[in-house]
């Protein structure tokens, strides 16, 4: 359907013969402008589509497949029906507006074929929800150790301070601001568990007691274990947020193309 | 999903638990162009001032709606950014009025009260003249305006015309296959009725293919005129291009008309006597050339005969003839007046029927004693512009010679009319539809669409446009007999 549109225009566009060059206010050019708006309200119901369960409009992943084909068929409609006009003003905003949500939203789909092969395979059949029990379980067992082998301050620090996701910035860059508070009771960075890793290593090295030895190497194991797992585990947010970060993109400048349409359509008729 | 675990963790791992939102951006972008450019604008409307001082500063105004520029003539302070200057009333098209409140000089394309003609009548200033486009092109450049209605006129409602119907231009019937093609040029012609005295001058349309004479009453070889060697002229050989006598008029679009003092004189002296090369008749009235011939030939008598300049007292026994005098006396009068008289006359017959006019002019004999002199000059009336239905810019062409179009070299004769034939301009032009290495040329590139000989522009119900068209006919600057009153001005010319 959208193939179609999209040819039908083309062949009327390249057929229509206007007073001066293609413009919006043509027979073809209203008629184009029609159906591009149309097609800008019809997407925008994609969000209301996805929110009404009991809808029987087709399925979602009916509208969504036709959202993405018709949207990009918009490029098209919307460039013939402007007949590549542009200046400092309200239509070329809107139009602007528009290229931005398709990119935006080009942008979606590339995500969608890109990043959910490497999510499932950064999970190995895990879900988010049992990485993050495994490092609840594994931190458990760090404190547990941690108190026998009286380092309970530098290992619950180093738990403590673990940071994993944060801000919207920390989650796409999957940024690690961990940090522990050291011997000299001073914050220091703890990226990817490095620090406390070699403070336990040293800590090991000094120990002639075999007990705290055996105590402090299954705290190194835990970390180790910890190490790999935050990196699965950040990989997933950043993966997730990837894959709807650009929604926050789309959807906002989509209600602004709304009401930039809205205006173009209210001020050529008013100063017809 | 367990958001216990990530609750523990006290972490943010998805999108949706940062300060990022959808929502309020939205609401934001939505509510603020719908304010910026919408709302804010429009409440501005309402208050002159007000919206004046917008559109003069960065602030949200109503020029935030304009679609593209004016075109270059219509950007003057009254209406470039000011829309309501044009657009008076909201969800309303320009109206025909406002556009002519400025231009009511328009004239329409045909005679409104004759045809009926629903596409033309149905149309506004602006279904043609578009503003606010790319390109900035205020008069209309396609062909289509002219040939929706001319390819079959009596389609279009015109009935009773002249007008051939045409589709096409140049190459368009060879390379397109079009079926009607621009007809052959026809020359609008003066050509005298009546006596030399009581000539009128009436305009004909002549098919060039018809061979068509000029019937000025000049006398004119434009192949002497223009030998490669010269002419003989007081000074000596003086060789003549077409631009010393033809030059353009100040639009660049005609000739100036061609005179006598400006174009001839400097080589047609109008001397009448050898002996006395300073003297010369005045071009113009016959009968002052009589008088002067009289007047210069009795004053050779008198000094001839007395040998000097006459006294006062001889002049005024002349003059008074006086009764009782002696016959001898009359007599000698007899003498006196008869001797230059008739020099004088032979003189002029000389000159008006064998050189000086007869080299220009045709002459004729009028013996009802109504003039001075017998001797009339036909009035010569040149024809200054023979295609008065076309535009045609001679200075955007001044790169070619004028022989290529205007055979002017082999003419000998004034009777013949050398306006080029279609085929010359279809040597470089073309219709808009082809190329082949040709100029594409709209209708509009050689025609009017606003005719000068048309009542103004305007439907017949408008009583504005009725009372407009009602005081021109009154004053006469309109049509009569067809002719174009752009004719009027241009076509005739006196030398």
């Amino acid at each position: 359907m959208a193939t179609a549109l999209s040819l039908a225009s083309s062949i009327a566009y390249y057929w229509h013969q206007p007073i001066n060059s293609p413009n919006g206010g043509t027979w073809l050019g209203y008629t184009l402008g029609t159906i591009g708006a149309l097609l800008i309200v019809w997407l925008m119901l994609l969000g209301v589509r996805k929110r009404s369960y009991n809808s029987n409009m087709g399925s979602v992943q009916g509208w969504t497949s036709a959202h993405v084909y018709l949207g990009t068929a918009l490029l098209l409609i919307a460039t013939l029906h402007c007949g590549l006009q542009f200046g400092y003003n309200i239509h070329t905003f809107a139009y602007v507006l528009m290229v931005a949500v398709i990119l935006s939203g080009f942008f979606g789909i590339y995500a969608y074929i890109r990043y959910p092969n490497l999510m499932t395979s950064n999970r190995s059949g895990e879900t988010l929800d049992s990485l993050l029990e495994q490092l609840q379980k594994l931190d458990d067992q760090c404190v547990k150790n941690a108190k026998a082998a009286n380092l309970s301050q530098l290992v619950d620090s180093a738990v403590v301070g673990c940071s994993i996701g944060g801000g919207a910035w920390q989650q796409l860059r999957a940024k690690d601001t961990s940090s522990m508070i050291d011997e000299n009771e001073k914050k220091v960075e703890n990226s990817n568990q490095e620090r406390i890793i070699s403070v336990l290593a040293e800590q090991l090295s000094q120990t002639q007691d075999s007990e705290r030895s055996g105590l402090i190497q299954n705290l190194l194991a835990s970390f180790a274990a910890k190490q790999t797992l935050l990196a699965r585990v950040r990989r997933d947010i950043q993966i997730r947020s990837i894959l709807k970060a650009w929604l926050y993109i789309h959807v906002p400048l989509s209600f602004g193309l709304l009401a930039a349409l809205t205006v173009h359509i209210i001020v050529v008729f008013f100063y017809w | 999903m367990a958001n216990s675990n990530k609750d523990n963790f006290d972490h943010k791992v998805s999108l949706e638990q940062t300060r990022l939102s959808k929502r309020w951006p939205s609401w934001l972008l939505f509510v603020g162009i719908l304010s910026l450019f919408l709302i804010i604008p429009l409440l501005s409307l309402g208050d002159k001032d007000l919206a004046k001082t917008l559109r003069n500063s960065p602030l949200p105004s109503d020029n935030s709606w304009i679609s593209g520029d004016l075109s270059p003539p219509h950007q003057i302070p009254d209406l470039n950014k000011n829309c309501d200057a044009c657009h008076a009333n909201g969800f309303e098209v320009v109206q025909d009025t406002t556009c002519l409140s400025c231009h009511a000089a328009t004239n329409h394309h045909f005679d409104i009260n004759k045809h009926d003609v629903a596409k033309l009548e149905n149309s506004r200033c602006a279904s043609c003249h578009l503003e606010h486009e790319d390109p900035l092109q205020i008069v209309r450049q396609d062909d289509q305006l002219c040939v929706a209605c001319h390819n079959d006129m009596a389609e279009t409602g015109v009935a009773n015309t002249d007008l051939i119907d045409v589709d096409s231009f140049g190459s368009e019937q060879k390379l397109r296959g079009t079926k009607k093609p621009h007809p052959a040029f026809k020359v609008s012609m003066l050509q005298p009725n009546g006596l030399a005295d009581q000539t009128i001058w009436e305009t004909v349309r002549v098919a060039l293919a018809d061979s068509p004479k000029e019937q000025s009453n000049l006398v004119f070889p434009h192949d002497v005129h223009l030998a490669p060697d010269g002419i003989d002229a007081p000074e000596g050989q003086r060789i003549l291009q077409c631009n010393s006598c033809h030059l353009n008029d100040d639009a660049g679009e005609l000739m100036q008309p061609i005179n006598m003092v400006n174009h001839c004189s400097d080589c047609h002296t109008m001397v009448f006597d050898e002996t006395a090369p300073d003297r010369v008749v005045p071009h113009g009235d016959p009968d002052t050339v009589l008088l002067t011939l009289e007047e210069y030939y009795s004053r050779q008598f008198l000094l001839a005969e007395l040998g000097r300049e006459p006294t006062a007292q001889e002049v005024k026994d002349f003059m008074l003839r006086r009764p009782g005098k002696a016959v001898v006396q009359r007599e000698q009068q007899q003498q006196t007046l008869a001797s230059p008289w008739g020099k004088a006359n032979s003189v002029a017959k000389e000159i008006f029927e064998q050189t000086t006019c007869k080299t220009c002019h045709e002459t004729s004999i009028d013996d009802s004693g109504k003039h001075l002199s017998k001797w009339r000059v036909n009035p010569i009336r040149l024809t200054t512009n023979w295609m008065p239905k076309s535009d045609f810019d001679h200075l955007s062409h001044k790169t070619f010679a004028c022989a290529s179009c205007h055979n002017a070299t082999s003419s000998e004769d004034a009777t013949d009319v050398l306006m080029p034939d279609l085929a010359s301009c279809e040597a470089c032009h073309t219709g808009s539809r082809t190329h082949e290495n040709k100029l594409p040329t709209t209708c509009i590139g050689c025609h009017e669409f606003h005719l000068p000989d048309q009542a103004p522009w305007g439907k017949p119900t408008d009583s504005a446009a009725l009372r407009l068209n009602n005081s021109a006919l009154m004053n006469g600057s309109f049509a009569i007999k067809g002719q174009h009153p752009k004719t009027d001005k241009h076509l005739v010319s006196q030398p």
